[in-house]
């Protein structure tokens, strides 16, 4: 039996860590991850567990020799993006562009911003590593705070341009109804990257003494 | 991971991860194999030793060997290299173990 759930945690990592683990030890195992969407298998209570790393600031390659690492160790692992965006697998749609260059091709790891890996509990709690790279998450979500404001400010742009500009209320609608979007998830990450920076700063700390 | 090497000492990660490839082995052996040596004190997490094993093949002390049979898993060995640097270590904490001996029992007397 699978159970489907769609949940977004964007830029909130201990958040979806948790929210998986909660899963798990009600009986739920993850079988499959989209964009937004998550599958369950049944499994029996607490026999998994989750972490997840980040691993949007390396290239594919060394993803690729990490995963086939850690299943050769016996663990599962998943993809998971942070960011939301208009794309299907490398393809991406970009509603500002003319023609052909509206679907325009992802480099790298994109989508893939975090890495899920799933072991059995053994009671013995080791974490992947040491310490997350709590710096190199903060810089990431910071870019995506901008980009998603810049590109909510584009399109509202336009939408006032084609209120102004053009009969079409349905053009009018659109870029608005895009830029809303876009501007709530600059704010998701805009609250996301405070709580990067808060972990960040207490994790310096710690090193500092 | 942080340096291998601080002040020509090896970290105890580093000097682990290659006293468990003196015969061929894979990540999870060497996982194992310092549980087992340590009792348990020294667990890796996996991200750790992928980046100590890939550090070290980068430095050249210990290199892949294969796929070890019937599981395809990923198997590596220490190198000519990396033997010299193993006793060169030794030797130092030998040194090390002396001189701490020889001031901590005299300091009981």
């Amino acid at each position: 039996m699978k159970m489907r759930v769609f949940r977004y945690f964007g830029g909130f990592l201990e958040a979806q860590e948790k929210w998986l683990n909660k899963m798990a030890e009600q009986g739920y195992r993850l079988a499959r991850t989209t964009s937004l969407m998550y599958e369950f298998d049944l499994c029996a209570p607490s026999q998994y567990e989750y972490q997840i790393e980040f691993i949007a600031d390396k290239d594919q390659s060394y993803v690729r020799d990490y995963r086939s690492f850690l299943e050769e160790m016996g663990y599962r692992t998943f993809t998971k993006n942070i960011n939301l965006n208009f794309s299907i697998g490398k393809l991406r749609w970009r509603p500002w562009a003319k023609g052909t260059a509206q679907i325009a091709t992802n480099p790298g790891s994109y989508n893939q911003e975090l890495l899920i890996v799933e072991r059995e509990r053994d009671g013995k709690l080791t974490s992947l590593h040491t310490g997350q790279d709590a710096e190199a998450v903060a810089v990431y979500i910071k870019k995506l705070r901008n980009t998603n404001f810049n590109y909510g400010l584009i399109l509202a742009l336009g939408c006032l341009l084609s209120i102004f500009m053009s009969d079409s209320k349905a053009a009018a609608i659109l870029l608005g109804a895009l830029s809303v979007f876009f501007f709530i998830q600059a704010v998701f990450f805009a609250l996301a990257l405070r709580h990067a920076n808060n972990k960040k700063d207490k994790a310096e700390n710690m090193e500092n003494v | 991971m942080r340096d291998n090497v601080r002040g020509g000492a090896l970290t105890e990660t580093t000097f682990f991860v290659m006293l468990a490839l003196y015969r061929p082995n894979h990540g999870y052996g060497i996982m194992r194999f310092i549980e087992e040596k340590t009792n348990g004190r020294l667990v890796l997490g996996a991200g750790t030793l992928y980046g100590a094993i890939n550090n070290l093949v980068s430095k050249g002390w210990i290199a892949p060997c294969g796929e070890e049979p019937g599981s395809a898993k990923k198997l590596y060995t220490i190198t000519e290299t990396g033997r010299k640097v193993a006793e060169r270590e030794l030797e130092r904490l030998m040194e090390l173990c002396d001189i701490a001996q020889e001031i901590i029992e005299r300091s009981g007397d």
